[in-house]
């Protein structure tokens, strides 16, 4: 009640559904005195599509697309956990070239996916350049996939015991090219943004979330990473080829403020950038000839049962609660979204900010709607 | 004005009338020459009307059939009355004129010149307050849509594309001239909880605050540096300079009207009856109304420096100093006035909410700040208030500190391309950095204001009094 004992009056704006700094169809609903926010209210469910519900009445394999459209800038990574987690039940073994290119357009996805992300933040602070060149890159990757499967947002690339086709010949070079230029990009996103000091001042020791916070929400991703906790499932839990190859798993350390607040959050998808551009590589190095296919997966019937399998999507922990009945269609899909509980810790950090910070703060979270509402 | 208003009614007006009657016939001719071009362009919109079907032909460079492109039907008619009007007016001057038929009475020099003569002065002065009036404003239109293109462009080359390249064919140098045609065409909506005077009211009030400034601004001087020198020492009255109205109070003047612009923000933001513009109308009253302060102050060293109000003064005051190396903001003419000219810079830049301080229109916040709800025609006048202000800021700048039209060598043309480069290059800085900064929070933005600027400002109007009181 210590907003009744103010003298002024407590103003009730609605951020959204339409904003432009909401990423989607996002609602806040603010309590602010003056720009001071008092109180933020997420209201999802302007994109709620039924995801999990559709998952009953199609078959197995005909879940993926469905996949495609919760994190469409991701789509991949969707496609990447569906598919494991249904491998799972049915205990399938996925020849060594189709996991290579699983992981190979995974985290291609994920560098596109953190470049989005870091586009539309310079947006929200007000820099619009760097967006700009954010999607120069971004659409290179774009174009790799279209080479992979013919779409450049909703993939069905990843299917039930492999991928859906091979790669092109061209895809290799093409793919050399985009990790020699992101090397050379990065630094540059660095220079132009990162280190700029309009940049740093409005994101240093704003919407900090402390590591035992962030693990009370179920924060996962670059969000929880940001807060200073070494968790990856690529690491913590691997799966598919992670164990083979190489990486770091960056965490914010408070280089210009406290740990864990937004650009922290923000230079940990920079740096994991840097890092899938060195996993991308690997993958390169590890492509063999080979089928890319498992044989028999064609049309599939898991066994009776439940399971639950997790991976690291670019916004964090995706995991997938199938339960099967043996029969042609899912009998239970539950997914467990990262952005969903990456926005619940909103409305805890929001309070005491201004409206520009939450702008900052929804920005730094990274939220696709898509994936919110299912 | 008074004595060029006089001139102008009992020699210039009368002459020039006086020739007119002289050389009737020449003039039916012209008249002919104007009747046939008109049928010929009739000629060829008519044609366009009737070849411009549902499939569009791909429109060629000239600006009258792209004008039509985008022309309503009951436009396009009426501009075809109008020119059938004009073309019978033109037939039917002409045809007495040539036929040498008796002058008529109202024609001769000598039923012209004594009424003409007898107009009172005040009618002549304000004909001529007038004509200087839309004369700025033609002028300012044309800036305000180079510039539009030009930030356009900037913008696209900083950003790794192309901008505009369509319209009007050579690098879609008609596309701000496309936009403002757009603007005319677009719905005028009021919202409905509006409060609709006050909202109908605003663009104006922001726009006249804007255009106003440009009465005082000086273009360029008629005299060399070398003359005033002369003028000066035998003590004689300096010649006008090329100004709208050389106030005495000329830097006072400019900033009360800027600020003017602030009332019709807040009105704006107000009247809208939406909660984003009105957080948009109050940090922009606060920002403008702070950062008046610095900016003001640092105006205030050039003040010291010349120890007059008048820009014109302070222009001619660098000028006698040295025509390059007298500028106000060289260290050796004065130490403290080259950090007044940054900290005018960045005051002027959040005057004009320009980024970094864009935060009134802060669009990733606050949609659009105040003017969100605007549309149309009454959307472009905030838009030229703002482009005006660009201007009025940055001739600014250059007057008080970087030389205004000097070095001129005397010409008054080449000093006016002088300060208008000037003041075009400091504008481009401003586009310049607008795409390459992020924006700043209000708070920060407060913070810059009164705890860096001001301070430092006065620091700079202490330094230049007494570095002046010093050398003498």
């Amino acid at each position: 009640m210590e907003i009744l004992e103010r003298t002024s009056d407590v103003m009730v704006i609605n951020m959204g559904p339409q904003h432009p700094s909401t990423h989607g169809v996002l609602r806040v609903e603010l309590k602010t005195d003056g720009e001071v926010i008092l109180e933020a209210t997420p209201h999802l469910g302007y994109l709620h599509r039924d995801f999990e519900k559709h998952c009953e009445a199609v078959l197995w394999g005909g879940v993926i697309p469905y996949t495609d459209r919760m994190d469409y800038v991701a789509a991949m990574n969707n496609n990447f956990g569906y598919c494991l987690a249904v491998e799972k039940l049915l205990g399938t073994e996925i020849p060594e070239r189709a996991s290579v290119l699983r992981v190979l357009v995974s985290e291609l996805n994920r560098i596109a996916s953190h470049l989005l992300a870091f586009g539309t933040y310079g947006i929200d602070i007000g820099a619009f350049t760097p967006f700009l060149y954010a999607f120069r890159e971004r659409e290179m990757i774009l174009d790799l996939f279209e080479h992979c499967c013919g779409a450049r947002l909703t993939y069905n690339y990843i299917r039930i015991g492999g991928v859906s086709r091979d790669l092109p010949p061209e895809f290799e070079p093409k793919c050399r090219r985009l990790v020699r230029t992101m090397r050379e990009a990065i630094p540059e996103y660095n220079n132009l943004l990162s280190y700029n000091q309009i940049f740093v001042a409005r994101t240093r020791d704003i919407g900090v979330i402390p590591a035992e916070l962030a693990i009370a929400w179920g924060c996962t991703g670059p969000v929880l990473r940001g807060s200073g906790v070494k968790w990856d499932l690529r690491k913590d839990e691997p799966y598919s080829i992670y164990p083979e190859l190489q990486f770091e798993v960056p965490v914010g350390k408070g280089e210009v403020g406290t740990v864990g607040d937004c650009w922290d959050r923000y230079m940990v998808r920079l740096r994991e950038m840097e890092q899938s551009v060195d996993l991308v590589e690997q993958c390169l190095d590890r492509l063999k000839p080979g089928p890319v296919m498992a044989k028999g997966t064609r049309s599939v019937k898991p066994p009776k049962g439940e399971v639950y399998h997790r991976t690291e999507t670019p916004r964090g922990e995706l995991g997938f609660y199938i339960v099967s009945d043996g029969g042609k269609k899912a009998y239970r899909c539950k997914v467990r979204s990262p952005c969903f509980c990456n926005l619940s810790i909103l409305s805890e950090i929001a309070p005491g900010h201004l409206i520009a910070d939450m702008v900052a703060l929804i920005g730094s979270i990274d939220i696709v709607l898509g994936e919110v509402d299912r | 004005m008074f004595a060029l208003a006089e001139a102008l009614k009992m020699d210039l007006i009368p002459a020039g009338l006086a020739l007119f009657a002289e050389n009737v016939t020449l003039i039916g001719w012209a008249l002919v020459a104007l009747a046939g071009g008109l049928v010929f362009a009739n000629g060829i919109i008519l044609y366009r009307l009737k070849t411009m079907g549902p499939t569009l032909p791909r429109m060629g460079n000239t600006i009258q059939l792209f004008t039509l492109q985008l022309m309503p039907p009951a436009l396009g008619r009426l501009l075809l009355l109008a020119q059938t009007g004009a073309i019978l007016a033109c037939v039917g001057m002409a045809v007495p004129m040539l036929m040498a038929v008796p002058v008529p009475a109202f024609l001769s020099a000598g039923w012209i010149v004594p009424r003409v003569q007898a107009i009172p002065t005040w009618i002549v002065v304000a004909i001529i307050a007038l004509v200087v009036c839309k004369a700025l404003l033609g002028l300012m239109s044309v800036y305000v849509m180079a510039s539009g293109w030009v930030e356009r462009k900037v913008s696209a080359h900083m950003q790794d594309r192309l901008g505009p390249m369509y319209v009007g064919g050579w690098h879609g140098w008609a596309q701000s001239i496309a936009d403002g045609i757009k603007f005319i065409l677009k719905e005028d909506i009021t919202p409905a909880a509006a409060d609709r005077f006050f909202f109908k009211l605003a663009p104006y009030i922001v726009f006249a605050g804007a255009f106003a400034a440009l009465a005082a601004l000086p273009w360029t001087d008629l005299v060399s540096s070398r003359e005033i020198a002369n003028l000066q020492e035998a003590g004689k009255p300096l010649p006008p300079g090329v100004i709208a109205a050389d106030l005495n109070i000329g830097i006072l003047y400019i900033l009360g009207v800027t600020s003017l612009g602030v009332v019709g923000i807040i009105m704006a933001g107000w009247a809208s009856n939406n909660k984003w513009s009105l957080l948009g109308a109050m940090r922009s009253a606060a920002q403008i109304v702070s950062y008046e302060i610095p900016v003001a102050t640092a105006l205030l060293c050039a003040v010291v420096m010349s120890g007059s109000l008048s820009l014109v003064d302070i222009v001619r005051d660098q000028g006698t100093r040295g025509e390059i190396l007298g500028w106000y903001c060289w260290p050796w003419v004065n130490p403290f006035m080259g950090i007044a000219l940054l900290i005018y810079y960045v005051g002027a830049l959040a005057e004009t909410n320009r980024a970094p301080f864009d935060i009134p229109e802060a669009e990733s916040e606050l949609v659009a700040g105040y003017h969100t709800e605007y549309s149309g025609l009454r959307f472009s006048f905030f838009y030229f208030a703002e482009y005006v202000n660009m201007y009025t800021c940055s001739v600014l700048a250059s007057c008080c500190f970087l030389g205004g039209w000097y070095p001129n060598f005397g010409s008054p043309i080449l000093g006016a391309a002088v300060l208008g480069g000037k003041a075009l290059f400091l504008v481009f800085v401003m586009m310049v950095l607008r795409w390459t900064l992020p924006r700043v929070r209000v708070d920060q933005l407060m913070y810059l204001c009164w705890k860096v600027l001001l301070p430092w400002a006065l620091v700079c109007l202490v330094g230049t009094t007494v570095w002046v009181v010093a050398r003498g």
